[in-house]
């Protein structure tokens, strides 16, 4: 039975039928075939896989970064982002790195942020030399720090999925995020200066830094608000994400610069990414409850451990599935579907839930990156029109560097549970 | 080829674009409603110290209709997680064969799912205790919800056929 369903998921995966429907065709598969499994009580998996309060989290935060990309505040931190590092080398790749890390408070997922700076920032960066395909590698790959900086709708998603505190997860994801971000910069700093791309800006700026950084205090405050607010139980996650959808309103209502027609759009946009993503996730719930009956989980945790037994090498070892499987699927989906497979296995080896949940989510984000198949790749270079190879050749280097922060965050968990655990 | 299967193909364009613009409001009015409702629970408790029962369970109730809607409108904005980069790399002729292939399964799936929803309403009839009011309510979100996704596959079912006469 087993190798059947995993023979009809690679072929209906090749065939580009959505991972939502793969897992219902299969499960279509269990139901005509074994008649122990009741096709109303997996409607009814099916149906409940949406109704959690925590999930609402998921479009509130998606909302959240829609409007907040129209509000003005991304122009107005861009500003900002572009006045602190004017006099680096390579300024304005900077900038777009330091963009994504400061609006990463306000926006949950890579793809939005990727879209914006692609349209935003790739164009300026062409007028000031930088080739197209390395802005275009450089926009995608800065764009994996918003997710990873609280909140983030992989790690929201993680810790519903796999049980683990939201809270400490948002918490536990700050040192990561920001350590990506350095890793970046540092890395960007080498390249440009190399290349001799975007000399260092030795003119005074028109603005001063005081104005620049007001203009960017709302999008820098809002993650400390939700952070502090949920780690003190003043509300939930959920409740966290109302508010921010408030707050970025407000500043929609303040600065008058989005039309009706931009609003509409957000909300299309939120519907369906939402929805998308949810297919995914009820189905997977469902699906999960046909694979019990299997016993896919235990097995597959077996195995696991038959490999190795040392904490370190199993989330190395997780890290390189997400990592060949996020070549060809989207993150989001790993997640729901592997993260709470291996849970039972790194927990058994003694494994904090932050700490896996951290590596695991950052190694999922990668794949929105790496060829031939990545959605924050795609997004990018349909906007600058690069193609998958131009950009294969630019993005290498911040892979492995990216990888790189993933094997360092493997060996300490201390960057990953001490923001978690205070 | 003749103008009677363009003007057919195009009727199911602009059908596809009617549904597209009924269904997408709707779901949005929904989102707005649950954004609302979800703000007005935490002032509600906090201000005004009177939290309100049935905000969790009608949130999610409206949750799940925003996520089923949705499902169409994710298939127009093509933002359904898939793999299909590997079926456009096929030569012409296979590929046409594989997009058919395709089309017909989702239309099986999804046509199933909504019938299992609708087998799903047929047999319960609890109610959601904070409310009062049938559970079938959730559970039809599920049927039409599915039943828009397996119409839109349906709509462009013609088109992949059509392809190479054009």
């Amino acid at each position: 039975m087993l190798p059947l369903v995993a023979i009809a998921f690679v072929v209906l995966l090749a065939l580009g039928v959505p991972i939502g429907l793969i897992l219902l065709a299969l499960s279509l598969i269990y139901v005509l075939l074994e008649p122990a499994i009741m096709d109303v009580v997996f409607a009814q998996r099916l149906i409940s896989g949406t109704q959690s309060f925590p999930l609402l989290a998921v479009p509130l935060f998606i909302l959240t970064g829609e409007l907040m990309n129209i509000s003005g505040i991304t122009r107005r931190v861009m500003d900002f982002a572009a006045l602190v590092t004017h006099r680096m080398s390579g300024g304005l790749a900077q900038t777009n790195i330091l963009l994504s890390t400061l609006l990463a408070g306000m926006s949950g997922s890579a793809n939005g942020d990727a879209a914006m700076q692609a349209k935003v920032l790739v164009p300026e960066m062409s007028k000031r030399g930088y080739p197209l395909n390395f802005s275009t590698a450089l926009t995608s790959a800065s764009a994996l720090i918003a997710p990873m900086i609280p909140p983030g709708i992989g790690l929201i998603l993680f810790g519903f999925v796999t049980n683990t505190s939201i809270g400490r997860l948002f918490a536990g994801a700050i040192i990561p995020g920001l350590l990506l971000a350095a890793v970046m910069m540092a890395q960007t700093h080498l390249i440009t200066r190399r290349h001799g791309w975007d000399p260092p800006n030795r003119d005074k700026p028109t603005i001063s830094l005081g104005r620049a950084f007001l203009g960017a205090a709302p999008a820098i405050l809002l993650p400390v608000l939700i952070i502090v607010g949920v780690r003190m139980g003043v509300f939930t996650p959920s409740e966290a994400a109302a508010v921010a959808v408030l707050y970025t309103a407000t500043f929609i209502l303040i600065y008058r610069e989005a039309d009706w027609r931009q609003i509409w759009l957000a909300l299309r946009s939120t519907l369906a990414t939402t929805s998308a993503i949810l297919l995914v996730l009820a189905a997977s719930a469902a699906f999960s409850w046909v694979l019990t009956f299997e016993r896919v989980p235990q097995t597959i945790g077996e195995a696991m451990l038959t490999a190795t037994d040392q904490p370190q090498m199993m989330l190395a070892l997780i890290a390189t599935i997400i990592f060949l499987g996020g070549l060809f699927i989207e993150g989001t989906a790993l997640i729901l579907i592997l993260g709470p497979m291996f849970l039972p296995v790194v927990t058994s080896l003694g494994v904090d839930p932050v700490h896996y949940g951290i590596v695991f989510v950052l190694m999922a984000h990668l794949g929105g990156i790496t060829p031939p198949v990545g959605t924050v790749m795609f997004t990018a270079c349909a906007i600058t029109r690069v193609s998958i190879i131009d950009f294969a050749r630019a993005v290498w280097p911040y892979i492995l560097s990216y990888l790189f922060v993933a094997a360092v965050l493997i060996l300490f968990p201390f960057f990953s549970t001490w923001l978690a655990y205070i | 080829m003749g103008s009677q299967p363009t003007r057919a193909l195009r009727v199911m364009q602009d059908l596809e674009l009617v549904i597209d613009r009924v269904l997408t409001t709707f779901a949005v009015a929904i989102l707005v409603v649950m954004v609302a409702l979800v703000a007005i629970a935490v002032a509600a408790r906090y201000l005004f110290n009177s939290p309100l029962v049935y905000s969790y369970d009608l949130s999610t109730l409206l949750f799940a209709w925003t996520v089923f809607l949705g499902l169409y409108t994710a298939e127009r904005d093509n933002t359904h997680i898939s793999l299909d980069n590997l079926v456009q790399m096929a030569p012409a002729k296979l590929r046409r064969l594989l997009l058919i292939v395709r089309q017909v399964l989702l239309i099986a799936v999804a046509t199933y799912a909504a019938w299992m929803g609708l087998l799903l309403i047929q047999r319960t009839g609890m109610q959601i205790p904070s409310m009062r009011i049938s559970v079938r309510w959730l559970y039809a979100s599920m049927p039409v919800g599915f039943g828009a996704l397996a119409l839109i596959y349906l709509l462009r079912l013609p088109r992949l056929i059509a392809i190479r006469e054009n």
